[in-house]
């Protein structure tokens, strides 16, 4: 079967799967799966035989993750979802991410409230990852408006770094046994201490396996007398960071993304940071070509004018094709793709229910 | 709060309290022969059966037996902590628990024990 391009698209009423040839000229919508059941986590897995995985958050009978071994023709439930031991006191509330693991059937889960979860099975039994769950900061996170969520999990060798709103970057060195808070730089807006040790309101991290210990961040911005604090980048593996905002009409947004084949190029959507939405109610992605240090408008497809959605947190995404397309989702359900890496865009579906999550892979 | 249900509001200690209480109760009271009837959207849960015969005391006990014998089921009624998840309402025969006497709501012979998702919006 020839290769084609593969888009999850979580929303509030289930999982959609979106496809096309590499061409992208059509894409082809089926779903919902778990209907009716807020999606906001998805996975594209392609190592070995792809398997496509997303959580299913049920407000009613509790959490659950889902997979496919056919491409997203069909999905089930894996054999159990992760979940506190009994005598922990907290209750799974949501289910935020879902990230390959070292070997070919381990998986990383970060939920609500913020903690770690690890599969060796391929998400048929889970446990604990008592390293950042029980971390000593773990009982003093604050919820962010989204829950108390850990959203980000990044592997860079025998680095794992973890996002947490709001708990902040942490960060292990020893593969995800034990963690501490790695937070130099990066402000808060929220709290009188602005560069606090830990406490901020991540809201994404990106890397790019080409360029170790390069990383982006978009973190909370937005605030008031504390300009600069929303983007930032780290050239350390996380250790430090500094602001890559100037430039930029917000400081303030949820996803940023990386170029698949250049490390220097970042995509981020700034948003306004009363409303959470676009500028001026015209749609934007803003791109760099050098780490930051500039950034450019692209915006040639959008309405011009009386846009006024949002892209939440894992709600973009990049293809890895020789001229990469980015697609994002939008709480007013539209879907948008940007090809020759943002240059044009387009929408490819107006009508799905809010979108919370959208990931790409080419399967 | 104390007596509230927790699938109303979540009180872990509280129910700990109430699952102490029961414990006691299950120990003095006798087990009755009742029925859990089981929403359709879970029958999956346990090969399709719309009702479960139980053995228990009180609506803590039955639910206790359906943590035993059909687990599956279980996770998606109650949490980790034991509390019945917010959104779902118990009933025996026609009265809400809360209207009753909580988890601790002794079951006679016959009784019917309901689990019902509650209405929701867009």
């Amino acid at each position: 079967m020839p290769e084609r391009v593969l888009l999850t698209i979580g929303t509030r009423k289930g999982l959609f799967i979106a496809e096309a040839p590499k061409t992208r000229g059509t894409f082809a919508v089926r779903g919902p799966f778990g209907e009716g059941v807020a999606v906001y986590s998805t996975l594209v897995d392609t190592r070995g035989k792809p398997r496509v995985y997303a959580s299913s958050c049920n407000a009613f009978f509790g959490m659950k993750v889902l997979r496919s071994t056919d491409l997203g023709k069909t999905f089930h439930e894996t054999k159990s979802a992760p979940a506190f031991p009994k005598d922990d006191g907290r209750a799974l509330a949501n289910i935020w991410s879902l990230e390959p693991g070292k070997d070919a059937q381990d998986l990383f889960c970060g939920v609500e409230p913020a903690s770690l979860f690890e599969s060796h099975d391929g998400g048929d039994s889970w446990e604990l990852v008592p390293g950042i769950s029980n971390h000593e900061h773990a009982r003093k996170w604050q919820p962010g408006a989204g829950g108390l969520c850990l959203h980000t999990i990044l592997r860079e060798g025998n680095l794992m770094h973890l996002g947490i709103s709001t708990g902040g970057h942490y960060l292990s060195d020893d593969g995800g046994k034990r963690f501490a808070p790695s937070n130099k730089g990066i402000g808060v807006g929220f709290a009188p201490d602005p560069f606090p040790e830990f406490g901020q309101c991540v809201h994404k991290i990106a890397g790019h396996p080409k360029a170790p210990g390069r990383l982006y961040m978009q973190n909370h911005g937005g605030a008031p007398g504390r300009p600069g604090i929303g983007v930032l980048r780290s050239d350390d593996h996380g250790r430090t960071w500094r602001s890559i905002a100037k430039g930029l009409p917000s400081d303030f947004g949820f996803p940023i993304v990386v170029h698949p084949h250049d490390p220097e190029t970042v995509y981020v959507l700034p948003l306004e940071p009363m409303t959470r939405t676009c500028p001026g109610g015209a749609p934007a992605v803003w791109r760099s070509k050098n780490g930051g240090e500039s950034w450019s408008r692209l915006a040639r497809g959008f309405p011009k004018k009386g846009a006024f959605f949002t892209v939440q947190r894992d709600a973009m995404d990049v293809d890895d094709l020789k001229s990469p397309a980015l697609y994002f989702g939008t709480t007013t359900g539209q879907l948008w793709m940007g090809r020759d890496g943002g240059e044009q865009w387009s929408c490819l579906f107006d009508s799905l229910p809010p979108i919370h999550n959208v990931k790409v892979a080419v399967v | 709060m104390e007596n509230a249900p927790s699938g109303m509001v979540s009180r872990t200690g509280a129910l700990t309290s109430l699952r102490r209480q029961g414990d006691c109760l299950l120990a003095m009271a006798p087990q009755a022969a009742v029925t859990v009837h089981v929403p359709s959207a879970l029958r999956k849960y346990c090969a399709g059966a719309a009702d479960l015969p139980v053995s228990a005391a009180t609506v803590r006990a039955a639910l206790d037996e359906l943590e035993r014998n059909h687990p599956s089921l279980y996770v998606n009624i109650c949490d980790e902590t034991g509390s019945v998840r917010r959104h779902l309402n118990v009933f025996v025969n026609s009265s809400h628990v809360r209207d009753l006497e909580s988890w601790d709501t002794a079951l006679a012979p016959g009784d019917v024990v309901t689990i019902l998702a509650a209405v929701s919006g867009g």
